[in-house]
């Protein structure tokens, strides 16, 4: 069966793209722009409409670019300039006619409203129901209601074999298991989403359970996965446990047929960090919903005070597996997600704190990290989404911490401008692509999170062109890449099939489950499976591929941010109201 | 009134460029600095008539000289300087091995507060060059202890022109 599957996305693979393109479309007043992967003596494009096939549009090819990684050469077909909503095709004579492509408004609502989806089909501990899910429905697995005490997290009053309720939450990505360090920056993006575009969510539609009480889908759906994390904190101390697993990744099987014994396993100040951020951002949203989720704002913000007094006391817990194995007979094999620098943690967790508080305690946490760099951010690199909060809540913070925000969006704007020279210059005109390093794990989401970052910096640069080129990563995910494939199950005309990903695996339904990131060029090849050799081909459309094609709640909550918040700007900019 | 805004700003400006570093020029020779070996020079220089040497021939060793520096109360935003020359320094086993411009922070007990930070590293040869950092005070310190070294290498570093000013905000971005 396996074999069958890998010659046939094999087969898929082998037929080289010669123009890709956004397989979702691109939006009219935004960069537009195609990449030839083929050599050609040509110097100029056309766009043809469609069905009809008239000219509507001539450019002029760039260039050819060269990576300084592989042998790969580019040529970029800009056509920005042209914004008439229809259907099209590029011509370049020498090279096949590109796909048919849409040019509209609204062009990405179908893979914004997927990409949110997907956390639903992602819920464990609960049957999807066909009204819902479609032909994806299930019955329930992992109830998670009784969960043994792993001997690591044993407490005097949870003794090691005891049990308790960590009902819920989403899978972590392709196995089963449930991790607090990656549902922490997987949930507070999709709360980030909201409170950067509330007016947006409040009329979004994505179909899921809910009771009709008016919650933005976003917030129905992060709420699954909120109330998870509380449970995994121990209320006599404040303490979260790492995470929610069995011993050893189950089979390639459906949920209900996973049996294994689930344990949680040892707290750790990175997962109580985690909690406290989480919680405190949840506070802040939640205090404007009492009638739908009374009690749960209040609830929240204790928890994350008490996480945070927890952390205080147990500065450094790392979760150290390795260690762990050495000390107790249930050895755990699962997903580590250790982290040994928490500074980062700290800088999030006092972050969402002060903006949920304003209280002093936080603020000195806070700034004692500010000459600490920050990066993109990954779940082991978190300290920017404070910087982004922040940021964000400048305006209810007292007046003697506003100051501070003015080097936050600096240290931003640094990142974003060296994005920005990506993007003008790299091989495929998209911010991801013009390094070597760019194509590791979980490639695909570095994508999102530089996106993420060049919106913020919109926001409050008010400059079109960081939204320019953080929609050029959306390009490049939907398929103006060297692979030619839209990275997103079910969105484009070539996309991820055999997505390393137990639900879609064994759900004997052909089409994965739909909106989901995969993890995208990965020149690293941890799997060991053979790929091109070329960086930005390391890519494998194959269930095994857990390397280039496993999915993951912390890769698809950037999807969903850029998709949506792309979706809400471009309407702005269609009507100017920026 | 207006007198008074100006005045006012005036010596908050004063305030705010005052060197806090004691005989920063090294023209009274060492005086203000703990050394281990350095010595006050009148024959290299980058600026008045003074600066001060390190030399080493033992690769094995830590040699140099510090000062620590009081901060005024509530400081939060400081600029530190040095112009660093360096002649024949070696490298060493480890990447930051080098004739070495770095600072710690201090609380009032005089205690060390996390790892100490680099903010120069020079090996070979380089003629006088100026070397800087801009750094946000985290609550609880309240001295910096600026050193300067050659670090597990052999050669000579002259130092001159040392510097710790506080700076406002605005003056600290500008180094972002």
């Amino acid at each position: 069966m396996l074999s069958l599957v890998t010659t046939a996305a094999t087969a898929q693979q082998i037929a080289p793209p010669e123009i890709v393109l956004d397989q979702s479309g691109y939006y009219p007043k935004l960069e537009k722009s195609a990449v030839v992967l083929q050599a050609v003596s040509a110097n100029g494009f056309e766009l043809l409409s469609m069905p009809d096939r008239k000219p509507v549009y001539t450019g002029v090819l760039s260039e050819p670019k060269v990576t300084g990684y592989s042998k790969i050469k580019t040529r970029i077909a800009d056509f920005s300039a042209f914004n008439q909503p229809g259907q099209y095709i590029i011509r370049i004579p020498g090279v096949s006619d590109s796909p048919v492509f849409r040019i509209a408004e609204g062009v990405h609502h179908d893979l914004a409203v997927a990409a949110l989806k997907a956390f639903y089909y992602q819920r464990a501990s609960s049957a999807l129901d066909v009204n819902y899910a479609g032909k994806w429905n299930r019955v329930a697995g992992h109830p998670d209601t009784s969960v043994y005490i792993h001997p690591s997290a044993a407490s005097k009053n949870r003794k090691a074999d005891s049990k308790i309720n960590v009902a819920g939450g989403w899978y972590d990505a392709g196995d089963y298991n449930k991790y607090v360090v990656n549902s922490g920056i997987s949930t507070s993006t999709l709360l980030s989403a909201y409170e950067d575009f509330s007016e947006y969510f409040l009329n979004q539609e994505v179909h899921i359970p809910h009771a009709k009480n008016k919650v933005p889908d976003v917030l129905t759906e992060a709420v699954y996965n909120l109330r998870w994390m509380l449970k995994m904190q121990d209320p006599a101390d404040g303490g979260v446990y790492h995470k929610c697993t069995n011993l050893d990744f189950d089979a390639m099987v459906m949920p209900d047929k996973a049996l294994s014994k689930r344990y949680v396993v040892a707290k750790g100040t990175a997962a109580t960090l985690n909690l406290a951020a989480v919680a405190a951002q949840a506070y802040r949203i939640f205090k404007h919903f009492p009638e739908q989720y009374p009690g749960l704002a209040d609830s929240c913000l204790l928890a994350s005070r008490n996480a945070w007094r927890w952390s205080l006391n147990n500065p450094s817990v790392i979760y150290d597996q390795d260690l762990l194995n050495k000390t107790s007979d249930l050895k755990v094999s699962t997903g580590t997600y250790g982290d040994k620098n928490l500074e980062d943690e700290w800088t999030w967790a006092s972050a969402e704190l002060l903006a949920s508080t304003g209280e002093q305690a936080y603020f000195d946490a806070f700034f004692a990290r500010l000459n600490d760099p920050v990066s993109l951010p990954s779940w082991s690199n978190v300290g920017i989404l404070g910087y982004y909060t922040l940021i964000r809540c400048e305006g209810q913070l007292p007046e003697r911490y506003k100051s501070v925000t003015s080097i936050l969006k600096k240290k931003i704007l640094t990142l974003a401008d060296r994005y920005l020279a990506a993007f003008k210059t790299g091989p495929y005109h998209t911010v991801i692509g013009t390094s070597l390093y760019d194509f590791a794990w979980g490639s695909n989401s570095s994508a999102m999170n530089q996106s993420i970052l060049l919106i913020n910096s919109y926001l409050f640069s008010k400059k079109d062109v960081y939204l320019d080129a953080a929609v050029s990563n959306l390009d490049y995910v939907l398929g103006k890449n060297a692979t030619g494939y839209s990275f997103v199950t079910g969105i484009g005309y070539k996309s991820p099939m055999h997505p390393h990903h137990r639900l879609s695996f064994a759900d004997g339904i052909a089409e994965p489950v739909p909106g989901l990131l995969v993890g995208g060029s990965n020149r690293e090849k941890q799997d060991g499976l053979k790929y091109d050799p070329e960086p930005e081909l390391s890519y494998l459309d194959d269930a095994n591929s857990y390397a280039s094609n496993e999915i993951a709640i912390n890769w698809n909550a950037p999807l969903v941010y850029v998709a949506n918040a792309m979706e809400y700007l471009e309407k702005g900019m269609k009507e100017g109201m920026k | 009134m207006l007198v008074g805004i100006v005045m006012l700003v005036t010596s908050s400006t004063v305030f705010a460029q005052k060197n806090l570093v004691v005989n920063g020029g090294f023209e009274n020779e060492l005086d203000g600095w703990v050394d281990y070996s350095a010595k006050a020079t009148p024959y290299m220089y980058s600026s008045g008539k003074m600066s001060s040497a390190i030399f080493s021939s033992d690769s094995s060793k830590w040699t140099g000289m510090h000062q620590v520096v009081f901060l005024p109360k509530n400081t939060q935003y400081i600029l530190m300087s040095a112009k660093i020359k360096a002649d024949a320094v070696s490298t060493g086993t480890k990447s930051w091995n080098g004739a070495l411009f770095l600072f710690e922070t201090l609380n009032k007990q005089g205690t060390k507060i996390g790892e100490g930070i680099n903010i120069a590293s020079v090996t070979g040869d380089e003629d006088w060059k100026l070397y800087e950092k801009a750094y946000i005070i985290p609550p609880g310190v309240t001295q910096i202890k600026l050193l300067f070294a050659l670090g597990y290498v052999t050669g000579t570093m002259f130092i001159d022109d040392v510097s710790l000013k506080v700076i406002t905000q605005s003056e600290f971005e500008k180094y972002l």
